[in-house]
């Protein structure tokens, strides 16, 4: 079983009830199942041959949001998010695979993004200088911060092209189908070895972190850059101008990927101190203890009353901050928020950049 | 603790302690029994919803073991602990209410589920039926800026809670080692106490009144506030009660704005004795600590050393003070005085704002006691006059009569009349066999609570008593055990609540 690999940290995480407050599905769900005290527990008893996997573990574990606030808070770092995924890796070993995991997986593998949709393929083959990939959710549904991303490139003069689809892994990877992430991976390797760029911008931080770890396989001298790296770069010569914005209050919002994952909190708010008439604010808790909102992929596919819910709580602060708005460097976390359609928007920095 | 069950394939070892469902004064067919059964969570669905009904084997295993060491031995050993019938999640005081009615129409037993953070198996479901998990009931009602009392729900993590106070400035200033993990009902229900208890107290101490569902389902409040002379104070027959007497749902609290200044700062005393007489005479200054917290030598040596970094010999004491700056200045220099008149050396801040940031790094693992090994927290509380001979008095119960038993100390609750001593034993290589295993782990706390019992001490002052102690219970009460056993008898005529806890007896009692 794949949750052997793990079982140090099953050892020592079966007792431990230190990060409980901090599980966004154990928050949402108020289920001890839920809590990463209890998931350990579980699988203690599997790994022991106790008992057997039930679909009961599985709607648990597909359910975890994926947010490391638990390894975020862990003292002593135990990867509960890689038992997760090993557990995952065994239920879906054992087809049991919750009917949503199932249609999401299907989707990707058909379509090449999580949502199922269609997207024509548009050739991004041309030699460039730069190849600027978005990720699938700024590919199918993030119009306006492409707009804007593309204005930034040719402010630049860099020579560019988007590569519109492919699925970096990511989701398929944490749902526990590494076979079939490695499979995407490598299509979109080599649609990028296609483009032969020497510098590749990602715009989406889930997909940086595939990039970053090798697990999508990039020919050598490429390089990864995250969007808002070149922003803050282009500031601080002073190649751009922070825009005329009118004055805004935004509360700046930590995604679970740019931050716990990439340990990546100054970027953004580097690039709003840059801004004029923007007002970055602080949210209760933020940095490496922020909220999840609920809002990947994944989550919003298999737990979406979850999403929902952790959503609802961010943009009720922010309302009662009387904030104008939330600025996220994730592209996920920024549809979720503006799906929820409660008053408040969030917005990717560039689209106050360039407003 | 019903004996536990080797595990089989689908976790479905047959059960041998005497369920209410399944006994129900005589033994039952098994139709008869799965149809009692079905009718008792058919009826459980329509209070809460099915959704709030679970038999599932992952839920019931989740509720089965808390942090107390035995059923964790149990699981270690790849043996299956007791487990409820049903876990119920109610939303609403009148969805508790609802639920012991019906649990006293089918007796069946009720535990009451927080943060299953307790030491002492006080959560565990020993005889099966109901666990009631409150957490659904986690709402922050009010918080009174002008009175500084806040008002919630019961089934809040504390931590949740504390965060919901400093967005406001305030601070309920209790912080367990559990903070992260209890409900505010867990504490309430074990007499809890944080790091700072010295100032600010235990919970009993914190609370103003609340709002609880009797084990025949009434609903009751107790008086707003305390201090009044209208007969007892009816909030501390709940407070300590482990869930034996009822639901608490709703508590109001005493708030404090959050300290212009805290800090740190600590000493090392040649000998514990020397580090005793200065806490004693720091807390009879009135010039009083948030904390005080001191080291015995063998723990200063194996823990401090391990943890902190820091390799001195002795007994090592932190100490920390809290609040408006200049009274803060005032009582640092008190207490710093009473220290150096004892010969302490002053270690400077650093090491105590150590301890505070490192608080509770002694219970992640790897810090914190794990298996394999056996240990338990005695946790004794005594006056002055009788706190080191309690001490003494365990160290050498322990040690002469379980060789190889390792027995460590440290001091972290003081009152101006005494102290809490959080005495621990480890057994690094206890018996593989858990029957026995078990047997040694209760002969050693028979030894140890004897004698702080003999020297004068109570067990216990803030982990309460569970499955664990609950067969001391009425050595230690003497006569004056009547009284709850009345009120158990009183409030709980049909003995549904937390049977075996408390030494409230379950169905003997019933």
């Amino acid at each position: 079983m794949f949750i052997e690999e793990t079982r140090e940290i099953i050892r020592n995480c079966r007792f431990c009830l230190m990060c409980r407050h901090a599980c966004t599905s154990a928050r949402f769900t108020k289920n001890e199942s839920d809590t990463p005290r209890a998931k350990a527990l579980n699988l203690w008893t599997v790994l022991e041959g106790m008992r057997s996997f039930e679909a009961s573990d599985a709607e648990v574990f597909f359910r975890c949001a994926d947010c490391h606030r638990c390894k975020q808070h862990c003292i002593s770092g135990y990867d509960v998010p890689a038992m997760v995924e090993a557990a995952r890796r065994d239920l879906a070993a054992v087809g049991l695979i919750p009917n949503e995991v199932r249609k999401l997986r299907r989707d990707i593998l058909e379509t090449g993004n999580p949502f199922g949709v269609r997207a024509p393929i548009r050739d991004a083959s041309n030699a460039c200088e730069t190849l600027v990939f978005p990720g699938c959710e700024l590919s199918c549904q993030g119009g306006e911060v492409m707009d804007r991303a593309a204005h930034l490139m040719t402010h630049l003069g860099r020579k560019f092209e988007v590569l519109w689809d492919g699925c970096c892994g990511t989701p398929l990877r944490s749902l526990g189908f590494l076979e079939d992430a490695r499979l995407v991976a490598e299509r979109l390797a080599s649609r990028i070895r296609e483009a032969r760029a020497t510098e590749l911008v990602v715009l989406c931080p889930t997909c940086l972190i595939a990039f970053r770890q090798g697990w999508v396989p990039l020919p050598e001298g490429v390089r990864v850059r995250f969007h808002l790296e070149v922003v803050a770069e282009v500031l601080a010569q002073k190649r751009l101008q922070g825009s005329r914005n009118p004055r805004r209050r935004v509360l700046v919002h930590d995604p679970c990927s740019t931050g716990r994952r990439l340990g990546e909190y100054d970027l953004s708010r580097r690039v709003l101190s840059g801004l004029p008439g923007v007002e970055a604010m602080e949210f209760f808790l933020s940095k490496g203890e922020s909220l999840c909102c609920g809002g990947s992929v994944i989550s919003r596919r298999v737990a979406p009353e979850m999403g929902r819910h952790s959503a609802s709580l961010i943009l009720t602060e922010a309302k009662e901050a009387g904030a104008d708005g939330i600025v996220t460097t994730c592209p996920s976390c920024r549809m979720h928020f503006n799906q929820q359609d409660v008053g408040i928007r969030a917005y990717d920095p560039l689209e106050l950049l360039l407003d | 603790m019903a004996a536990p069950h080797t595990g089989d394939a689908q976790g479905q070892g047959g059960r041998l302690a005497p369920s209410v469902l399944a006994s129900g004064g005589a033994s039952l067919d098994s139709e008869a029994k799965k149809y009692r059964r079905t009718m008792l969570r058919s009826e459980l669905e329509d209070i809460v919803g099915p959704a709030n009904v679970s038999t599932r084997l992952d839920d019931l295993i989740s509720y089965s073991v808390d942090n107390f060491w035995v059923p964790r031995h149990w699981i270690n050993s790849r043996l299956w602990p007791e487990r409820a019938d049903f876990v119920v999640h109610p939303r609403t005081t009148e969805e508790v209410s609802r639920i012991l009615k019906l649990a006293n129409i089918h007796r069946v037993p009720v535990t009451t589920w927080g943060g299953g953070g307790g030491s002492q198996g006080g959560a565990l479901p020993i005889y099966e039926g109901i666990v009631l998990d409150t957490k659904k009931l986690d709402r922050v009602i009010r918080i009174d800026e002008t009175s500084y009392t806040v008002t919630t729900q019961t089934g809040i993590i504390q931590q949740d809670l504390e965060w919901a106070l400093n967005r406001k400035g305030f601070s309920m200033m209790h912080f367990p080692a559990s903070m992260t993990c209890c409900t505010v009902g867990g504490f309430l229900a074990h007499r809890g106490s944080g790091v700072l208890s010295t100032k600010y107290g235990k919970v009993e101490e914190m609370i103003l009144s609340m709002e609880v569902v009797l084990p025949t389902g009434q609903v009751i409040r107790t008086l707003s506030n305390p201090r009044h002379a209208a007969g007892p104070d009816l909030n501390q027959i709940f407070v300590g009660s482990e869930g034996t007497l009822g639901v608490i749902t709703e508590a109001t609290f005493v708030i404090h704005r959050l300290p212009e200044c805290r800090r740190f700062h600590s000493f090392l005393f040649k000998d514990l004795r020397q580090g005793l007489e200065a806490g004693a005479r720091i807390m009879k200054s009135r010039a009083i600590p948030s904390v005080i917290r001191l080291y015995d030598e063998a723990e200063t040596t194996k823990i401090v050393r391990r943890v902190l970094n820091m390799e001195r010999q002795g007994a090592f004491m932190v100490v920390g003070y809290e609040g408006h700056e200049r009274i803060v200045r005032v009582e640092e220099e008190i207490g710093r005085h009473i220290c150096m008149q004892l010969e302490a050396e002053d270690l400077g801040p650093e090491a105590g704002e150590d301890w505070w940031k490192n608080k509770y790094k002694f219970y992640f693992p790897p810090y914190c006691l794990d298996l394999p090994r056996m240990f338990g927290t005695m946790d004794t509380v005594a006056t002055f006059e009788k706190i080191a001979d309690v001490y003494y008095g365990i160290k050498e119960a322990i040690e002469s009569q379980f060789p190889g038993t390792t027995f460590i100390g440290h001091f972290s609750h003081w009152y101006p009349w005494g102290a809490m001593l959080y005495d621990r034993f480890i057994v690094e290589h206890p018996p593989e066999d858990p029957e026995e295993a078990l047997l040694l782990h209760n002969r050693i706390w028979d030894v140890g609570v004897r004698a702080a019992m003999a020297h004068g001490g109570i067990i216990n002052e803030h982990h309460g008593i569970g499955l664990k102690l609950a067969r001391h219970m009425r050595d230690q009460y003497g006569a004056a055990f009547t009284i709850l056993e009345g009120l158990k008898r009183e409030l709980d005529p049909n003995g549904i609540m937390n049977p075996g806890k408390l030494g409230l007896g379950g169905y003997a009692c019933s």
